[in-house]
């Protein structure tokens, strides 16, 4: 649908500007400031008309689905999943928790919005949970919330809230179904997961539909893992036999009944689990790390190039990823920010300031604005540099301003990670963190994810070389 | 319960006049909210409510895609 009649429909019934949603059109689509409504400062009286259109939205879906359907019955977590994907899937701005309060036959009798919480945590009352359930006489209860950073894998906190509220229901007799948790085009079940308790009273889904889609994907992915076994049997110098053997044994311990091996990532895993380690030589050891570790690193850049979305998780991502970016257009020196959500995923890059006659301003309280328009929960900074100028004085710039946005960041618990250096012809890209001089305010150090493998990797590698010299490449388990 | 919290968000959205706002509640609650979104330009409002009844039904379609 035209941009230009989404902006003017949204304008007549929030009040906001046309000019202003069409400004933000040229970036995103405008149905996108339903999702992230800070982006575009809305007034109070327009936020409050912005959540009421959404809770339509919302009811308007559920209300249509029934009309069409007669009734909505949710027999598997692919059923559940579609429909709260539909609904809030998209939500970026704040994690919100859905309850579904099912009959006997696992058909919808109410669905009700429990929580609307802050970013990356929501919160429900057991009191709005069993109130519900008893008016509704359900005998099920299912939720979902979303993850507003697109992952949905469950926290910590998710699986002790879901186990409580398990608890609770189930001296009522109603059972907790499912809790699923939705984020960009995935989901996560934690029934599935095997991160439910298991209880006699609990409805049953009906599970053809998974196991189809197990079949079907087993059987695509032997053919992958026969391969993948051939050249782990090279590379670290088992015994293909033997590697299928560990597999077997695997699987027959694995009470879930559930495949393990999705992809080789987790074959990996298990190794590690199983104790193989402890039957290889010092040498395939570290071999092993390095094939995990190189399919980890493969892993997060094929999903960067997939999803367009970049994990920030070193310094060098400016080199791969950025560098024709920030210097295709703009022929100014400028600072960058490059906003990350609690993942370290690169949420938004914006110019914060300009550099002139090698005097750097910036104003912390509009980057203040952005950084909270796009609900960043941390940024890295870029100096972007068109020509080759003191090196040794921009550092010292660097670190007086990083020093100055960790004081007013972090007390809003958006952390300043790094501020890094560059220039046009890539004859520098310096990192203050990595040169050691990025400063620390008090209240913790911000970090990338990744720095710690990083040496690890050193290590492994020097390990390797001394044990190359003193092994021989052979092996017998 | 829902229809009636979906109706209560139509009409803060689409601000109607106290008139309009009774015979939309008696069509509501007579056919239903969906029919209602379909066939409110047979019912008598005025056009700005028209206009954004046309608006919502907009954004309901968009948010769907």
């Amino acid at each position: 649908m035209d941009n230009e009649i989404i902006s003017k429909a949204i304008s007549k019934l929030t009040g906001i500007r046309e000019e202003k949603i069409m400004n933000y059109t040229k970036t995103s689509s405008p149905i996108n400031i339903l999702e992230r409504p800070n982006t575009i400062s809305p007034t109070d009286k327009q936020i409050e008309k912005i959540s009421i259109l959404n809770n339509l939205i919302i009811n308007y879906n559920i209300i249509k689905s029934f009309a069409e359907k007669g009734s909505i019955a949710f027999n598997s977590t692919t059923d559940i999943s579609n429909y709260f994907k539909k609904l809030i899937g998209g939500y970026k701005d704040k994690e919100r928790i859905y309850g579904a309060f099912l009959d006997k036959d696992n058909q919808i009798i109410s669905i009700k919005q429990l929580s609307e919480g802050t970013l990356n945590a929501a919160h429900i009352f057991p009191r709005d949970v069993i109130k519900e359930a008893i008016s509704t006489k359900c005998k099920s209860v299912v939720f979902c919330h979303n993850h507003p950073s697109g992952d949905p894998t469950p926290s910590q906190e998710d699986i002790a809230m879901t186990k409580r509220f398990e608890n609770m229901l189930e001296p009522l007799e109603i059972s907790l179904l499912d809790h699923v948790i939705v984020g960009d085009n995935d989901y996560s079940s934690l029934r599935d997961d095997n991160l439910l308790n298991s209880s006699s009273m609990r409805p049953q889904f009906s599970t053809g539909e998974e196991l189809n889609k197990y079949n079907k994907s087993h059987e695509i992915f032997g053919k992958h893992l026969d391969e993948l076994i051939n050249c782990t049997s090279k590379i670290l110098g088992i015994k293909d036999q033997r590697i299928k053997d560990i597999i077997e044994e695997r699987n027959s311990q694995d009470i879930s009944d559930k495949p393990n091996l999705e992809n080789f990532f987790s074959l990996l895993k298990d190794f590690n689990k199983i104790g193989v380690k402890q039957l290889l030589t010092a040498s395939q050891q570290i071999k092993l790390n390095q094939l995990s570790e190189f399919i980890n690193q493969y892993e997060y850049v094929k999903e960067g190039l997939n999803t367009n979305s970049i994990n920030f998780n070193s310094p060098s991502i400016v080199d791969s990823y950025y560098f024709d970016n920030i210097f295709q257009d703009n022929v100014n020196n400028s600072l960058i920010a490059i906003f990350l959500d609690t993942k370290l995923k690169v949420i938004a890059t914006e110019e914060i300031t300009e550099i002139i006659d090698n005097k750097t301003t910036l104003n912390p309280k509009e980057l203040l604005i952005k950084a909270l328009a796009h609900e960043a929960n941390g940024m890295v900074i870029i100096n972007k540099n068109v020509g080759i100028r003191d090196i040794n004085k921009m550092a010292d710039d660097g670190v007086k301003i990083s020093q100055r946005l960790i004081n007013i960041f972090s007390p809003l618990q958006i952390k300043v990670f790094d501020y890094i250096i560059t220039n046009k012809d890539r004859s520098f890209i310096r990192s203050l963190k990595e040169k050691g001089l990025f400063p620390y305010d008090t209240l913790g150090r911000a970090d990338y994810k990744k720095i710690e493998i990083c040496k690890e990797q050193e290590l492994l590698y020097d390990k390797l070389k001394q044990s190359e010299e003193q092994e021989e490449w052979e092996l017998e388990i | 319960m829902m229809i009636k919290e979906t109706e209560e968000q139509l009409l803060v959205l689409i601000e109607p006049t106290e008139q309009e706002e009774v015979i939309i509640k008696n069509y509501i609650k007579e056919k239903g909210v969906i029919s209602f979104m379909e066939e409110y330009n047979d019912i008598e409002l005025s056009n700005d409510t028209k206009e954004k009844i046309e608006a919502l039904k907009i954004i309901l379609s968009a948010s769907s895609d």
